[in-house]
């Protein structure tokens, strides 16, 4: 054996996979060249050393429980949007880019489902809003909520809210997410913005409608804590169940919750640099 | 929390799948040196898993499907924070091995020595300084002792490129320790 074919064993031999003639050779070399064994002494050295200060570490029994929380919190089934959201994000291929943005845009041609008829609030309850916008990002991943528009355009977008709403829409650049559709829905009568956002396989969920209406508290509300928060022109956040957080501001007459399968810190960080892609008056 | 019952699927991934959060926290944690972010790691590792979990097709090895959409998760991690991931300059890593065969000026005794005064979060952070490449090879096989062959699987290479990734990370190391060594005020020879 020669140095070369040692030096090219030396690292199975620390792990003791060397056996039988391959080992013999491998120690008689060694034994007469100073240099070759100092070179598997001192991989060895440092094999040991490591094994010896970094152990394994068990698993926190609190992030074990947290994972069993988010899996039985989880849906079923794989949701449908998700999905192709994610398959469609996941490739990269402008081809592919580009065909499926042709298709979106034909679908987006035809796709207003539901327009809201104006002033024809009914008698509801008092719509908590971090549950409403909670429970409409479960409705949109599991598929049980359509886009009515599917489009990555902020402008396609704002164009769609025109006098839908009675509040300035806000579609803001989020960082890592852009837009993907929209749809508009009610609370208690009163007109909400569902803006979806994709990136990176998470899905961000940014639901708007009228600050005023929710200070007012009728027909519309929040949490009195939160409440106070956005009053002193803070952000309220919180992290629920599942894995899932809120996070709440306003913006002159706009409410805005967003809502995303992330710790509140991280989607706080997200957030942070948001910057108007558009905005649409009522 | 929506009811206390698991569905098939939720108690088929707790029983095939989540065995093998050790394997994974612990990864996690030398990949970023941070028990926080080794949570959200995990986390999100394992709600990706659970949601594509009937895209893992059964029978296969699930250490190296729940390790791979770990490492992509990570590695996308890098892209959102702006971070490009290490690249490895590995003629570079072989010239410093060659010097080691020369050298011969530090017997292992004295290494030992020098490496007696770094504290295990010398260790670990000279780790966590590795190229991701070699820091893998070396969580895995030193830390979390793996075989080359499982590690050949996770990472999708052939068996001699975790070999030789093994050996050039192992001599990084002790580079970087004796560096460590040093700024504790043990005198070695370069």
């Amino acid at each position: 054996m020669n140095c070369r074919e040692f030096d090219d064993r030396i690292t199975p031999a620390v792990d003791r996979l060397l056996h039988g003639d391959e080992l013999k050779e491998f120690d008689a070399h060694a034994a007469e060249c100073p240099g070759c064994m100092h070179a598997y002494a001192t991989e060895h050295s440092i094999k040991q050393f490591v094994g010896e200060h970094l152990t394994m570490v068990p698993l926190p029994a609190p992030l074990l429980a947290t994972l069993q929380r988010t899996i039985r919190s989880e849906r079923n089934t794989v949701p449908a949007l998700l999905g192709w959201l994610q398959s469609f994000l996941g490739n990269s291929l402008s081809l592919r880019l580009s065909l499926a943005l042709g298709a979106l845009g034909i679908i987006a041609a035809g796709f207003i489902l539901r327009p809201i008829p104006p002033g024809t609030p009914a008698v509801h309850d008092v719509n908590d809003m971090l549950t409403e916008s909670q429970d409409t990002y479960a409705g949109i991943l599991n598929g049980d909520l359509k886009l009515q528009i599917e489009t990555t355009d902020p402008s396609t977008l704002d164009t769609f809210f025109i006098r839908k709403t009675d509040f300035p829409l806000h579609i803001p650049a989020i960082r890592h997410y852009h837009p993907v559709g929209a749809l508009l829905d009610d609370h208690a009568g009163v007109p909400c913005a569902q803006i979806v956002y994709a990136g990176e396989g998470i899905i961000v969920c940014l639901h708007q409608t009228c600050w005023k209406t929710v200070q007012d508290g009728r027909l519309l509300s929040l949490p009195e804590h939160a409440l106070d928060v956005l009053r002193d022109g803070g952000t309220y956040s919180e992290d629920e169940e599942g894995g899932r957080s809120v996070v709440v501001w306003t913006d002159g007459r706009t409410l805005s919750i967003a809502v995303a399968s992330m710790p509140s810190h991280r989607l706080l960080g997200d957030l942070a640099s948001v910057s108007a892609l558009a905005v649409s008056p009522p | 929390m929506k009811g206390s019952f698991k569905t098939a699927k939720q108690h088929e991934f707790e029983v095939e799948a989540l065995p093998h959060a050790d394997l994974l926290y612990n990864y996690a944690l030398r990949m970023t040196n941070n028990a926080a972010d080794a949570d959200d790691l995990v986390q999100e590792t394992f709600l990706k898993a659970f949601r594509f979990w009937d895209k893992y097709e059964k029978g296969t090895n699930i250490r190296a499907w729940l390790f791979r959409i770990m490492k992509n998760s990570y590695i996308n991690r890098y892209r959102r924070e702006s971070k490009e991931p290490d690249t490895v300059d590995y003629e570079e890593v072989q010239n410093f091995y060659n010097t080691i065969r020369d050298e011969a000026s530090e017997s292992s005794d004295l290494q030992e020595s020098a490496f007696g005064q770094l504290l295990d979060d010398d260790i670990a952070t000279a780790i966590a300084k590795l190229p991701e490449d070699f820091r893998t090879v070396v969580i895995l096989c030193d830390i979390e002792g793996l075989t080359y062959e499982e590690i050949a699987e996770f990472l999708a290479v052939p068996l001699g490129t975790v070999r030789s990734r093994l050996h050039r990370g192992r001599s990084l190391l002790r580079e970087k320790l004796l560096v460590y060594a040093k700024d504790r005020g043990y005198t070695v020879k370069d």
